[in-house]
């Protein structure tokens, strides 16, 4: 008798382990803590993955290492990240087979800014030119690419020491990170020594969740609810900018990261500005339109980014 | 009602205006002048501390640098040798105290045997103080891609790394030092740094504090706080997002001075009311030493003395009030009596003693013309007392002499079947020269109307004496001529006033309406018709009654009929005059007689005419007497 109620013990303990593990998320956002991922610690911090019956864990990649996010999804260490559309496009060309959940950015954040004017993407030529070494610039790519330009290409971790030291000429920024660096380090950049990709014809969508074909399969509900959950996250952020800025310092705290608020501040504004449709200015989480994703593509199988064909419906699972 | 102040009060309230006006410009200016000194000393303070402090500060960085160029040839001597370079780093960092970590990061793939990461890396250990050593390069520490690497290799130099907060290295900022190596060929092969604390640096940064709120920032080349007492902003903040955070534009542009390598001072508002300045310098790393100083404690002292300043100055106003008001009190003193005086004066009280005054200014002259009034005044008083006391009684005398002269002629007047007569007499003056007169004798109708030359109280007294002896002359029963000679012979003889009475004597018998008459110099009659017509009865000339004695009067005489109406009148009427001197004249006079109703009384025909006068001569002054008879048969 004693053995048979063990033994009912052992498969109720044993399911319901397996049920919280199947609720599990690990999520890792792409950078370390900063306002560009606000939507998923608010999520998380208002109990919005709790409430969609998610048990989220939220991870951040080591600033140092050259291991990205998408090794960590490789490698099944987490579940969800966030990704630049074409990076993702790379990255499942490469043979990591990942799926885009959610599509939260619909424009593009890449700035060229340079210490002389930049007329057009070509006043590159030659010069010394800086991009993260993470990625992010697969658009620069394309944009070289077409317009046959070579500069020389120095990749950085972060921020702007480089392009402060004139050590490089030019450097590849984020609306919403660098640019604003810059502006708080050196002052105001002059207007003519800035291009944006958004009005040379690459205004391409960026940051959207992404998981792995396999992961998704498995577990479309939970991805389903985390994908929900987000976008609710994001949407408190935009109504909640104050109480998201504490929130937002309380992972930049946990992690060291110097940082304060006014840069945080401007960050989230310029993040959300990012998510409004170009169309419409409202925030839809709206799929990559698939005329656009093909644009996307052939341009990146052009310029050698992508090799074979990835197709809308296989990539694009919102 | 606006309270009224003494002059002392007023002249020492402006007095004390224009002083305090005077005082407190001089001071403000005093104080801008000595405000301004003391800054402009307290700057120069400021910029020598200054100047020491990034002296101090490069003596520290340049002993690293000084360290760091004495490895280099003996680094690249042993490049066939990798882990010589672990030695190298050990035996830098024992002979330099200063030093706490070094490495030697090479090219990828440097050396064939070491794969592509060789970063030998030697630190002291911060628990157990000794020293460490390992190879650093790793997929997890990808150092090609790090600022102390790409910085020296990039720009071929040495060079400063901005500062950053090492966790594992006992949690202080450290700041790295490095320096490319190059081979025969000038191609960077690898990176040498130094590692070194900033906590030396720091301390002696905080330490700096001219003033006791006064405190010293250091920037890196993007304007991140590498120092400031306020150690949260440390490495988290730039200058900018500070500024931004405090809303201060003067600490974003003093900022833009410090990062762009500029010296010099900046003044800036910080918070609603503390000013401040900060004096700046670079250093050659290019980072920035700022020191901000608040004007408050700097100018304590001033402000202290001219706090004090105020308050004596405030306190010996109010001395200079008192005391300045007292001296204008006793000097205008006699004015203030001579005010009390004068109120008394007005109030009718001419006896007053006026205030004695032994000074001989402006005062005694005051003191003189006051007397002078006012024994003028009295004079004037005691005359016009007389003078009013002689008029009063001349006055109640005339107005005895009107009622008496009123009394002279015949107020009643009887109502008879055969005729209805009226008369009224109205002087110009209390008194006057008319008169009239009439009775009945018999079947007779007796009247008689005269004017005195002149007016007033000569003419009544002329008019008492004619209308008397007419009365007595004209009872005795004598034709009208003869009763018109005995008056002039009685009013002439003796007459050496040289007066004169114009006079019209008139007797009407009754039964046969027969008028007998006698006109002496005065004016033409009226008959008006019992139709309305109405014209002068001309009589034949006789001088004026009283002129000279023994003149012939002739008497004349008329039929009248019943119904006809006499109207006998002075030259007050004829010759009254409106405001442009034109005459009632006897057009007017004639027109009216024809227009009034035959029907009328005796007594309203008068009534109306006098208002037709009046109506006339509307607002001017009656100037002669007037008296009127009217007899309507």
């Amino acid at each position: 008798m004693r053995r048979f109620f063990l033994i009912i013990t052992a498969v109720l303990l044993s399911n319901s382990l397996l049920q919280g593990q199947e609720n599990k998320i690990i999520f890792m956002p792409h950078w370390t803590p900063q306002a560009q991922f606000a939507g998923y610690y608010v999520a998380q911090e208002k109990g919005f993955y709790k409430e969609a019956g998610i048990d989220v864990e939220i991870r951040h990649i080591g600033l140092n290492s050259r291991k990205n996010s998408s090794s960590y999804l490789r490698s099944g260490e987490i579940n969800i990240t966030t990704l630049h559309l074409l990076q993702a496009m790379v990255n499942k060309d490469g043979g990591l087979d990942i799926v885009n959940i959610l599509q939260t950015s619909q424009n593009s954040s890449i700035l060229c800014v340079a210490h002389t004017p930049l007329p057009s993407f070509k006043s590159l030529e030659g010069m010394k030119v800086g991009l993260w070494k993470t990625g992010f610039t697969e658009s620069a790519i394309i944009a070289a690419d077409e317009m046959d330009v070579s500069y020389e290409a120095v990749p950085f971790l972060n921020g702007i020491n480089l392009f402060v030291a004139k050590a490089i000429d030019a450097t590849f920024v984020t609306s919403y990170n660098e640019f604003k660096h810059l502006f708080y380090s050196v002052g105001n950049v002059p207007a003519e020594n800035v291009l944006r990709f958004s009005d040379i014809g690459y205004n391409y969508p960026e940051d959207g969740l992404y998981t792995t074909s396999a992961y998704y399969n498995t577990h479309k509900e939970q991805v389903d609810k985390f994908a929900e959950a987000s976008k609710r996250g994001w949407e408190y952020a935009a109504t909640h900018p104050d109480e998201t800025l504490k929130i937002i310092e309380k992972y930049t705290s946990e992690a060291n990261i110097a940082t304060n608020e006014v840069l945080q501040r401007e960050m989230l504004e310029e993040v959300l500005r990012l998510q409004l449709d170009p169309a419409t200015g409202k925030r839809t989480f709206a799929p990559v339109d698939e005329k656009l994703y093909n644009t996307i593509l052939t341009k990146a199988q052009n310029a050698g980014l992508v090799m074979g064909d990835i197709k809308y419906q296989d990539f694009i699972k919102q | 009602m606006k309270k009224s102040r003494s002059i002392s009060d007023r002249m020492s309230l402006r007095l004390l205006s224009a002083t305090m006006l005077l005082f407190f410009g001089c001071t403000a200016a005093m104080g801008l002048i000595a405000r301004n000194s003391i800054l402009k000393s307290s700057y120069e303070n400021t910029q020598n501390l200054l100047e020491k402090l990034v002296s101090d500060i490069e003596g520290i960085l340049s002993e690293t640098e000084t360290a760091a160029e004495n490895m280099v040839w003996l680094a690249k001597e042993h490049t066939d040798d990798p882990d010589y370079m672990f030695h190298i780093t050990r035996e830098f960092i024992d002979h330099n105290e200063n030093i706490i970590g070094s490495t030697i990061a090479f090219e990828p793939n440097y050396f064939k045997n070491k794969g592509e990461y060789y970063a030998p890396y030697s630190y002291v250990n911060y628990d157990t103080g000794e020293m460490d050593s390992f190879q650093m390069g790793s997929n997890d520490y990808d150092y090609f891609t790090m600022e102390w690497y790409q910085l020296p290799l990039l720009l071929k130099q040495n060079i400063w790394c901005e500062p950053y907060f090492d966790e594992g290295g006992g949690n202080q900022m450290m700041t790295t030092y490095s320096i490319p190596l190059e081979d025969n060929y000038g191609h960077v092969f690898a990176v040498l740094t130094a590692d070194i604390s900033l906590m030396n640096l720091t301390s002696i940064i905080e330490n700096i504090r001219p003033y006791p709120d006064s405190y010293t920032v250091l920037i890196g080349r993007s304007g991140s706080y590498i120092s400031h007492p306020d150690p949260r902003l440390v490495l988290n903040q730039t200058i900018f997002t500070h500024a931004k955070q405090i809303e201060n534009n003067d600490l974003y542009a003093t900022g833009l001075k410090m990062v762009n390598h500029e010296s010099g001072i900046s003044r800036l508002k910080m918070g609603k009311r503390d000013t401040y300045f900060a004096v700046y310098g670079a250093l050659t790393n290019g980072w920035s030493v700022g020191l901000f100083c608040p004007d408050k404690e700097i100018l304590e002292d001033l402000m202290k003395m001219s706090n004090t300043i105020t308050l004596v100055a405030i306190i010996g106003m109010i001395i200079l009030f008192l005391i300045t008001r007292r001296i204008i009190r006793r000097n205008t003193q006699p004015i203030t009596e001579f005010a009390y005086t004068a109120l008394n004066i007005a109030k009718g009280n001419f006896n007053v003693d006026l205030p004695e005054v032994t000074t001989n200014d402006e005062i005694k002259q005051l003191h003189d013309a006051l007397q002078y009034m006012l024994t003028s005044v009295n004079s004037y008083i005691h005359e016009l007392k007389t003078t009013t006391a002689s008029k009063e009684k001349y006055e109640s005398e005339l107005y005895i002499a009107s009622a008496i002269q009123k009394q002279m002629v015949p107020n009643e007047f009887p109502a008879e079947s055969e005729y209805d007569l009226f008369a009224t007499l109205q002087p110009a003056k209390e008194v006057g020269g008319d008169l009239y007169d009439f009775f009945r004798k018999g079947d007779y109708l007796y009247f008689a109307i005269g004017d005195v030359s002149g007016k007033s109280v000569p003419a009544a007294l002329y008019m008492a004496i004619t209308r008397a002896i007419y009365r007595i002359i004209s009872n005795l029963g004598y034709p009208l001529n003869e009763t018109m000679i005995r008056i002039n012979d009685s009013i002439s003889r003796g007459n050496t006033s040289n007066m004169f009475v114009t006079m019209f004597t008139g007797r009407i018998n009754l039964k046969t309406l027969e008028m007998t008459f006698c006109n002496g110099g005065h004016n033409p009659i009226v008959l008006i018709d019992p139709d309305g017509k109405a014209e002068l009865l001309h009589a034949k000339p006789n001088i004026a009654v009283g002129l000279f004695g023994g003149f012939d009067y002739v008497e004349e005489s008329v039929q009248l009929k019943k119904g006809t109406r006499l109207l006998v009148y002075t030259d007050g009427v004829s010759e009254a005059e409106n405001s442009a001197n034109e005459q009632y004249g006897e057009e007017r006079l004639l027109a009216f007689c024809s227009k009034e109703p035959v029907s009328d009384t005796s007594q309203v025909f008068i009534d109306n005419l006098l208002k037709d006068v009046r109506k006339f001569t509307a607002d001017n002054e009656q100037n002669d007497d007037i008296t009127v008879i009217s007899v309507l048969l």
